[in-house]
């Protein structure tokens, strides 16, 4: 995989950093030494495989019941306001 | 203390002592933490007197790494995103140790991404052995507040290493348990799938003594494995009869430091002498293994800091537009700022995380098969020895430290790293892995190690009193 300088733009734009300039330049390569190098991994052996926890007899993900609590439509008679199905909240910045 | 001979305020004062003494050449800690160790030492006295009920660690103060949460006191994680965070709550491991003074909390690589602790905000740590030299990462400052007597033992966490890479730097005892054995409730994560609790000693004697406070089953955890915790301290054996040890031909032939190397081998043969059967075994994949590490790390640390943008937690930065409000929060440091950058793409793309996943799941089963034929593995605990801290290790040359200490992550497995030996000077460590919740095989082929061995009893000279 060959990768581009606007393939990492978009990436610091998804991951909200403020990254430009040199900066930016340098990861191109990275990540592209970054990719090449994880390559390797296409040549193991396949095996098929579900992503998973190592710890195979965790309790807490299986024997948790839900209690019952207030509905959606109970829960937005109660907010100040809403809005599609969600509570809405005052802004965190008013736009200038 | 249990006989009146010491307070824990009397132990608390010599360790803040020598913690602040050696704060400038050390830079263990990212805050001290004196009142508060002072209190709880002073509780720990006024029960005793009372002769109320004490836990068996009450008194013996401790460092807590800095991505662990502690009430009341700043946990940032060694970021300056978090550089005003104050935790509302206990981890739960602070919580079962509630008996112990806390005498600060422990220097380390920004949000643990990091094997040389270089990458704090907050400046790097000194390796006591040699105060130009790195004391390895991420829990470097943890491990150099043992190795120097400023710390009876600290708590620290491992994702692909984080303890047993700056135990062997420092000469010191680390112990990375099984997956799902210790809670991570109030550990700030890194990778979920991967991130591990556990412990840096002086000796096996001593992990066992932590580690039995702080195992156990947790509902605030939803990883936590519901399984019983055995009596540790049961498995302090002098005796490895029977045991069969298992060492790795590729590791052994190929490690970059041949002084490393040698000291393993050397106390695979003393092993060999006190009754065990060693035998060279197979461990491929090894730099799958560190492939595999990066997409899964990278693409979970991608996910988990995505909650750093100034709403919820840590700093914000003042902005009139929403989006610059988000980038503008996000001030981590250059490492960090690369990963997150490798975890984003990596999550972008058709493969990346299902892929790693899938290697993931062959190396297990590799080690699941060999587990089959052997009681545990020995290897060395880390490719190289302390580097110095103004060397300039390439992103993946540094990456390349973990690279025997990973599969252990991938697996899940209990794994310890002990000193064995020297080399130019500098601590070796060597490590052994066993089958998941098998720290008991851990604890006695250790102690049986250091019950024929100094090296754990060895000082560095630069923090000499």
């Amino acid at each position: 995989m060959i990768i581009t300088r606007e393939q990492v733009k978009k990436t610091v734009a998804q991951a909200k950093l403020p990254i430009v300039g040199e900066e930016l330049n340098g990861l191109v390569a990275q990540l592209q030494e970054f990719m090449d190098y994880v390559d390797a991994l296409k040549k193991m052996p396949s095996v098929t495989a579900s992503p998973h926890l190592p710890s195979s007899n965790i309790a807490n993900n299986s024997d948790w019941q839900g209690e019952s609590c207030l509905s959606q439509e109970e829960v937005l008679a109660l907010a100040p306001d809403s809005c599609q199905g969600m509570v809405r909240v005052p802004p965190v910045i008013e736009h200038g | 203390m249990q006989g009146g001979k010491l307070s824990a305020t009397e132990l608390t004062e010599y360790y803040l002592e020598r913690s602040e003494r050696f704060q400038g050449a050390l830079n263990g800690y990212i805050s001290l933490t004196r009142d508060k160790a002072l209190e709880t030492a002073d509780h720990v006295d006024s029960v005793r007197r009372q002769k109320g009920h004490l836990s068996p660690l009450a008194g013996i103060p401790m460092a807590v790494k800095d991505n662990i949460a502690v009430r009341g006191v700043p946990t940032t994680c060694a970021s300056k995103v978090l550089a005003n965070y104050v935790s509302p709550y206990d981890a739960t491991a602070v919580e079962k140790l509630a008996d112990c003074p806390i005498l600060g909390k422990a220097n380390m690589d920004e949000f643990a991404m990091g094997s040389s602790s270089l990458t704090s905000a907050y400046g790097p740590v000194s390796n006591p052995w040699d105060l130009k030299r790195s004391p390895g990462g991420s829990s470097g400052g943890s491990a150099a507040l043992v190795a120097a007597g400023c710390a009876p033992f600290s708590l620290g966490t491992d994702t692909g290493g984080s303890i047993r890479q700056p135990a062997a730097f420092c000469g010191i005892t680390g112990f990375k348990p099984t997956y799902g054995r210790v809670s991570r409730r109030g550990l700030l994560p890194l990778a979920p799938s991967l991130d591990q609790m556990g412990t840096l000693t002086r000796s096996v004697e001593d992990a066992a003594l932590v580690l039995q406070e702080i195992c156990g089953y947790d509902s605030g955890d939803s990883t936590s494995a519901p399984h019983g915790v055995p009596d540790f301290s049961a498995s302090l054996i002098d005796d490895v009869s029977g045991f069969a040890i298992g060492l790795p031909k590729e590791i052994m032939e190929s490690c970059p430091d041949g002084g490393t190397s040698r000291a393993v081998e050397a106390a695979a043969r003393k092993l060999e002498q006190a009754g065990a059967r060693v035998s060279w075994v197979s461990m491929p994949y090894l730099d799958e293994s560190l492939a595999a590490y990066m997409l899964i790390a990278t693409a979970e640390a991608a996910s988990c800091l995505a909650r750093y943008d100034g709403v919820a937690y840590g700093y914000r930065h003042s902005s009139l537009s929403l989006e610059e409000m988000y980038t503008g929060s996000r001030i981590f440091g250059v490492e960090v700022r690369r990963r997150l950058m490798l975890g984003t793409f990596n999550l972008g793309t058709d493969s990346g995380y299902e892929l790693g996943q899938q290697a993931r799941e062959q190396i297990s089963s590799h080690l699941e098969k060999l587990f089959t034929e052997i009681d545990l593995l020995l290897l060395p605990a880390a490719p190289f020895i302390a580097f110095p801290l103004a060397e300039e290790l390439d992103p993946l040359t540094m990456y390349y430290n973990d690279v025997y200490s990973i599969p252990a992550n991938m697996a899940g497995l209990p794994a310890l790293a002990l000193p064995c030996g020297e080399s130019g000077g500098l601590p070796v460590g060597m490590q052994m892995m066993a089958p998941r919740f098998r720290e008991d095989v851990l604890l006695q082929a250790g102690y049986t190690w250091q019950c024929r061995s100094d090296w754990h009893l060895r000082r560095p000279r630069e923090v000499e009193l």
